[in-house]
């Protein structure tokens, strides 16, 4: 029965043809834009995610608290150092923690000054410990090893010629980090990863030797015994910090962060960002929707007298209803379709160009969700915005209408 | 026919309420949305502006490449770099600051806020901050021990609790330090809440070598270009670096605020852009209001040529009607606009954020006015067109 | 309350009055007209234009209601319905045929004819069975996927006929039929209507032409001033 209305609707709709088109590009334009954005959104979520996701998602982060310009531990008021370490490795649920500082340096290699961050091996069970959890493997040359002083792993930038020394850096050259001379003895496959892949990777003992922070610790990366219960062993770390360092809830001076928490921490600030973009964007929608009441209260104006026709063959004023108010969904529904489909194409290119951009290797979705309340969006829209003329043509009074 | 065909075409647009009023509508709403954007915009260019006043143009910064000195331990700028920036030709006198990140205490609650040193006995250093005290007294030297607040800390709940007072005493990095005076509010909740002391006390609060974060220098006016490039040759002889390897670099002010405002461009662009999205959907509207008008109206215009009307004044009839449309929805989009960038900004100011004024001159106002006149001009174009095409003798014939 | 002897009366209208108010002058389109028409008659509603036809066809076909007096179709008295009722009645029960055909335009032939099925709640299949049944007897089997501006006045008239079937209606109502049609096409149309009649179906038919009136129609009633002027019938 409804699908009666919906075809008589659609011929209704072709036969006006031009201002049809018309409004439907109004709101295709709208839905396309929205759908383009959340998108677009959601791309840089995801690559920016993948970020986060290359620094391994088994750790339990642990720094210290205060405001950071910089990587962590720069800058901070009270440092971390080697005694909280120990205190951490003792507790129960905690498999293995180990120590990582990272600073930012300068590096030299033909005849070019760069800026970046180095940052330390720990040696022995930590050393394999963190191989593993980074997944560290080199497409040249070695990885670090016990014992190795003067030598350093580049990221893999440095070889594909990406970190502006304009000339790529191979194993077996001599870079000058901090003044001082180094080996490059091999470089990390590329991880996606900004950070890893410019970074410069040096045993513990040379880095405390350039950089000199003594018993400072900037990062602490604690594995679980639990992998399914982070959270436990994060409260754990938290509770024996805080006796520690003598702080209350709530007033730490440090900050012990899962994946999900810190990746939480940015998307909240990405989506906010985004719905703010969609919000604008909705307003077009809007105004598409405008452009459907008036393409409808036209159509009532110009149908009066087929509307008489049709009480006098016997439609109720429901009957009569209804078929206006389908077609002002319909036109709502098609031009959503096509501008959620053409949306959501640029959001898949779009992301692909976010990917190329970062260095990212993240596979573009296309959201389900969002196309479907796309169009149950513009339907509904569609027919909110013909209620009123929809009302209307029921009115109509059949004499009137007819009246030769 | 002239006034005539001015009257025709209002009473048409009078007669055809509802729709024209949906028509409006549409504009209006995409011509608020800009004109909101745009105010905000130019508001945010103003407040870069402002930073670069007249007195810092003479100005340079000095601050290290790589990491951000001061807060890094591996790059400083110290007191002989500080000589060696003064003894540059063409600089008349230059200061050190010190920016870190400080623990503060009050009333048994802790926060990390920012803490600004600098040399109270130099005046360039007001010169450029544009900051003025509130209440109490600016720093002077031998002010070991005290502080001067931001703004946000005498309000209660702001930053913490229980508001501070003049004369209190707040723990910094464990000392305990004296209240002087509190500084206006600057508009962003960063540097409302930022502490300041003299140099002289950043040893105290800070054990330890310290670098500066920034040398600023003043720089003779007329030679401020020079001034920056004895500055570089100076500090690369005395940092034993080599041409081209520096790991500092020297700014004027105005370029630092060049690149602000560089990257503002684009994101007000970006906003806008999308906000046209909405003009252009209601340009859309526009038109299909015009070619429904001039659908019903064929018969009209058969008659209306029958008794004389040239082509062109069939054409200048409707395109005056669309862009009439246009104009008044510019109208009262500018009004609506104006309403919501008010009331926008005074939330926003309530939430700290005063910084983020909106800002209106005529240009604006009349800018979107006339955009919105255009818009409705040329989505009644086509349409007018065809209507001025018309052959009189099938018209007349239609029922 | 229908008497005995009278059930056969398929639409009755008992003093009835319309009036239209424009602006402080009442008009008295219908001034108390009573009508009977028994199943399977034949009737007329003749007069000259402005003698209250137009708004007596209004009211007997159900598009109107009456300021006063009652109008009974099958007995029910329809003088209070609300428009939906109305509407369900103008639908089940009387089948229309307009002067100027008042097909819609978007639709095909075969789709006019299955559109007051629709509104009646008939199925797809059920529809397009009985619509190619109804255009085959008017004879427009080979025009059923025609739009009626590719149609003739004749063939738009019974599409326009084949139409007012569609629900098998009691009652025919055709106002004005052949008004927009030449002598010949007209001929043939009346003549479906004389053929309807012998069917069993009643029919009703305003007109101004007295010759038509008084030549198809059993009993003619003569309209004058919204009132009924006289009462004829046609000799066997």
């Amino acid at each position: 029965m409804i699908s009666d209305y919906f075809s008589i609707a659609f011929k209704n709709l072709k036969h006006r043809g031009i201002r049809s088109w018309l409004t439907l590009l109004g709101i295709f334009i709208g839905v396309m834009a929205v759908v383009a954005l959340m998108s677009l959104g959601s791309g840089l979520k995801l690559a920016v995610s993948s970020q986060f996701g290359v620094s391994a998602t088994e750790l339990i982060t642990v720094q210290a608290g205060g405001l950071s310009y910089g990587p962590p531990g720069s800058y901070v008021a009270n440092p971390l150092t080697i005694d909280d370490l120990e205190t951490i490795q003792k507790i129960s649920s905690v498999k293995q923690a180990i120590r990582r500082n990272m600073d930012s340096g300068k590096l030299e290699y033909n005849n070019h000054l760069i800026f970046g961050y180095a940052a330390s091996v720990p040696s022995g069970e930590d050393r394999k410990f963190l191989y593993e959890q980074l997944e560290l493997e080199t497409i040249e040359g070695r990885l670090l090893k016990d014992g190795d002083s003067g030598k350093v792993v580049l990221g893999y930038n440095f070889y594909a010629n990406k970190v502006g020394l304009e000339k790529p850096v191979l194993v077996g050259k001599k870079v000058l980090i901090q003044d001082e001379e180094f080996e490059v003895v091999g470089i990390a496959d590329k991880q996606g990863s900004l950070i890893y892949d410019n970074i410069v990777l040096m045993n513990e003992a040379d880095m405390k030797n350039l950089f000199n922070y003594g018993d400072v610790v900037d990062i602490i990366s604690v594995q679980p015994r639990d992998k399914n219960n982070l959270d436990k062993t994060k409260e754990d770390i938290e509770k024996v910090l805080r006796d520690k360092r003598d702080v209350e809830i709530g007033k730490e001076d440090f900050q012990v962060s899962t994946p999900e928490s810190s990746l939480a921490q940015i998307n909240k600030i990405l989506n906010g960002i985004q719905i703010f973009i969609a919000i604008v964007a909705s307003i077009s929608i809007l105004v598409g929707a405008i452009g459907i009441v008036n393409t409808m209260t036209t159509s009532v104006l110009e149908r009066r007298r087929e509307i008489g026709i049709m009480k006098a063959i016997g439609a109720t004023n429901f009957q009569i209803f209804i078929q206006f108010f389908i077609e002002a969904s319909l036109l709502g529904l098609i031009g959503g379709f096509l501008g959620a489909l053409c949306g959501a194409s640029i959001g898949f290119v779009g992301t692909m160009g976010i990917n190329a951009w970062i260095g990212a290797q993240v596979q573009p979705a296309i959201s389900f969700w969002l196309i479907f309340f796309s169009l149950l969006g513009s339907f509904l829209l569609g027919g909110l915005a013909g209620i009123l003329p929809a009302l209307d043509a029921a009115k109509q009074n059949p004499v009137e209408a007819i009246r030769e | 026919m002239k006034d005539e065909s001015i009257q025709y075409s209002l009473r048409n647009i009078k007669h055809r309420k509802t729709r024209s009023f949906l028509t409006v509508f549409s504009i209006l709403i995409g011509i608020a949305t800009i004109f909101i954007f745009i105010s905000f915009g130019y508001g945010l260019y103003n407040y870069i502006g402002q930073l670069s006043s007249s007195s810092s143009a003479n100005k340079l910064i000095i601050q290290s490449k790589g990491g951000i000195s001061g807060l890094d331990e591996n790059f400083n700028l110290d007191d002989d770099d500080l000589a060696v920036v003064n003894r540059a030709a063409g600089v008349m006198d230059a200061t050190g600051l010190y920016v870190k990140s400080a623990e503060v205490v009050w009333n048994n609650e802790r926060i990390y806020a920012s803490l600004l040193a600098f040399d109270p006995k130099k005046p360039l250093m007001i010169e450029v901050s544009n900051i003025e005290i509130a209440s109490g007294r600016e720093l002077s030297s031998g002010d070991s021990g005290k502080v001067v607040l931001g703004y946000n800390y005498q309000i209660s709940g702001k930053i913490f609790k229980k508001e501070v007072k003049l004369n209190d005493n707040i723990e910094i990095q464990g000392k305990k330090l004296k209240v002087v005076g509190f500084y206006n509010s600057v508009g962003n909740p960063a540097d409302d809440s930022q502490v300041y002391i003299i140099n002289d006390y950043v040893n105290i609060l800070y054990p330890g070598n310290n670098s500066y974060t920034w040398i600023i220098a003043e720089a003779d006016l007329k030679e401020v270009v020079k001034a920056k490039e004895n500055i570089e040759k100076g500090l690369i002889k005395s940092r034993n670096l080599e041409e081209g390897k520096e790991d500092f670099y020297v700014q004027s002010f105005e370029d630092m605020i060049e690149s602000y405002s560089s990257a503002l461009d684009i994101v007000i662009a970006f906003i806008i852009l999308i906000a046209l999205i909405s003009v252009l959907v209601s340009a859309i509207n526009t038109a299909n209001t015009m070619i429904t008008s001039v659908i019903e109206r064929y018969k009209e215009i058969g008659i209306l040529k029958a008794i004389g009307a040239k082509n062109s004044e069939i054409l200048k009839i409707f395109l005056f009607e669309s862009s009439f449309l246009g104009f008044i929805a510019g109208c009262m989009g500018v009004i609506v606009g104006f309403v919501g960038t008010y009331i926008g900004g005074a939330i926003l100011a309530n939430v700290g954020f005063g910084f983020l004024k909106p800002y209106y001159n005529f240009w604006l106002f009349f800018g979107c006015i006339a955009f919105a006149t255009l818009t409705g001009a040329i989505s009644g174009v086509l349409p007018a067109i065809r209507a001025s095409k018309i052959n009189p003798v099938d018209a007349l014939r239609y029922e | 309350m229908v008497k005995k002897g009278e059930e056969s009366i398929v639409l009755e209208l008992r003093n009835v009055e319309k009036h239209y108010h424009m602006g402080d002058n009442v008009v008295r389109a219908v001034d108390g007209i009573s009508i009977k028409v028994k199943k399977g008659e034949f009737i007329a509603i003749m007069g000259p234009s402005g003698s209250g036809k137009s708004t007596a066809m209004n009211l007997v076909g159900s598009l109107d209601v009456p300021t006063q007096g009652h109008i009974f179709l099958d007995g029910e008295d329809i003088s209070k319905f609300d428009e939906s009722n109305l509407a369900q009645v103008r639908g089940k029960k009387i089948g229309f045929i307009f002067q100027s055909f008042n097909l819609i335009p978007n639709l095909t032939a075969r789709e006019n004819v299955m559109l007051p099925m629709m509104f009646q709640g008939l199925e797809l299949d059920e529809r397009e069975k009985v619509a190619g049944d109804l255009l085959k007897l008017v004879n427009l089997e080979d025009r059923m996927n025609h739009y009626p501006g590719e149609l003739s006045g004749g063939q738009r008239q019974r599409v326009a006929i084949a139409r007012a079937l569609a629900n098998d209606p009691d009652v025919i109502l055709a106002d004005e039929p052949t008004g927009n049609l030449d002598t010949k096409t007209g001929e043939i149309v009346l003549e479906f209507l004389d053929k309807l009649n012998k069917q069993g179906k009643t029919i009703i038919m305003v007109t101004h032409d007295p010759h038509l009136a008084q030549e198809h129609a059993q009993i003619v009633y003569w309209l004058k001033d919204g009132k009924v002027e006289k009462i004829t019938r046609k000799k066997k």
